[in-house]
């Protein structure tokens, strides 16, 4: 699992037996069909103060919104900046998560939970 | 060698009443009055003039060896970086004392050592900060208008002053610079400093003054 300075962690109780995650607007697949998941590692937005993910677990769609707050955290003129964050809340669209718990705010450039998810199948 | 005696006691005659009756004190010996050339020749060549600072300082020579300094200028920077882009420009002061090292040193031609206190205060911006989101394939740019920032520092300072001709002077002197306030991470600190320079750590400095006492 990479660890990136921006990245979210998600944590379940249980491993899910399929996961395909995709930001939602772009292309890019962060898992695709991957088997016993049980954490994910998916990076926010710094451009906007909501990223959402298109979720499909278990062959069942859903969309996950994390809101948040950016904190830009300035490196230098050669390198420009971080942007840390503050997750306020997380919630599905479709009624697959049934509810989140945030347990650390803060997204930064170490690697810990920051929000679980109760999903429901 | 009696006719060079007899010249050099007729330059000195010729320094002014105040000098003269200064030169008599024991205490108070006069004030120099120098402009540095140096910075601005240096700067012009070593950052194309992106980078710029003048200085002069004043000094008064107090029992033949200690000489009390203020020492004020201006300075500004311009970068353009991979990351971002930096403009910033500010006054600086530095005071301190210099001592005459060389007990026997001559009346007019002097090595010096001494200490510095500086600060400055500058107004900055940084434009067009580049953020990407690796993932997201988004590239933003953020912007820091009009930032206000004190810094200090501490110099440890060595030169010459030499006599050049009637109440005219001329000197050197080298920099080492400690900057006390420090950058904490993550802050939108200015990328350079008047009167101290690129913001890091330690810096040296030169200068290469022309002065007149008075």
């Amino acid at each position: 699992m990479v660890v990136t300075e921006d990245t979210m962690y998600l944590s379940s109780f249980t491993a899910v037996d399929s996961v395909t995650v995709q930001g939602v607007g772009i292309d890019s697949v962060l898992y695709n069909n991957q088997k016993n998941v049980s954490k994910l590692s998916l990076p926010l937005r710094s451009d906007t103060t909501e990223t959402r993910y298109l979720l499909t677990l278990n062959s069942q769609p859903e969309t996950l919104v994390i809101k948040h707050e950016n904190n830009d955290y300035f490196v230098s003129l050669a390198c420009g900046c971080f942007v840390f964050h503050e997750v306020d809340t997380a919630f599905g669209t479709n009624g697959l998560i049934i509810d989140s718990e945030v347990i650390n705010t803060a997204v930064q450039n170490v690697e810990q939970d920051n929000i679980k998810l109760y999903i429901s199948f | 060698m009696k006719r060079s005696l007899l010249a050099i006691l007729i330059v000195l005659s010729a320094t002014g009443v105040a000098a003269r009756e200064y030169a008599d004190s024991a205490v108070y010996q006069g004030i120099n009055l120098k402009i540095d050339l140096a910075t601005p020749v240096l700067e012009i060549a070593r950052s194309k003039a992106t980078v710029m600072s003048y200085e002069a300082a004043l000094n008064v020579r107090l029992v033949n060896r200690f000489y009390p300094t203020l020492e004020w200028g201006y300075g500004q920077g311009d970068c353009t970086a991979a990351g971002g882009n930096f403009h910033g420009m500010g006054g600086f002061g530095r005071i301190g004392l210099d001592l005459a090292a060389l007990k026997k040193s001559r009346k007019d031609n002097m090595l010096l050592v001494g200490i510095r206190l500086g600060t400055a205060v500058q107004g900055y911006e940084l434009t067009d900060v580049r953020v990407w989101d690796t993932y997201w394939q988004k590239y933003t740019t953020r912007g820091y208008d009009h930032m206000v920032r004190a810094d200090v520092w501490g110099e440890v300072v060595a030169g010459v002053q030499v006599k050049v001709y009637k109440s005219f002077h001329m000197g050197w002197y080298v920099r080492l610079k400690l900057l006390f306030t420090r950058k904490e991470n993550g802050t939108v600190n200015a990328w350079y400093i008047p009167g101290f320079g690129y913001r890091q750590d330690t810096n040296f400095g030169i200068n290469y003054y022309l002065g007149w006492k008075f």
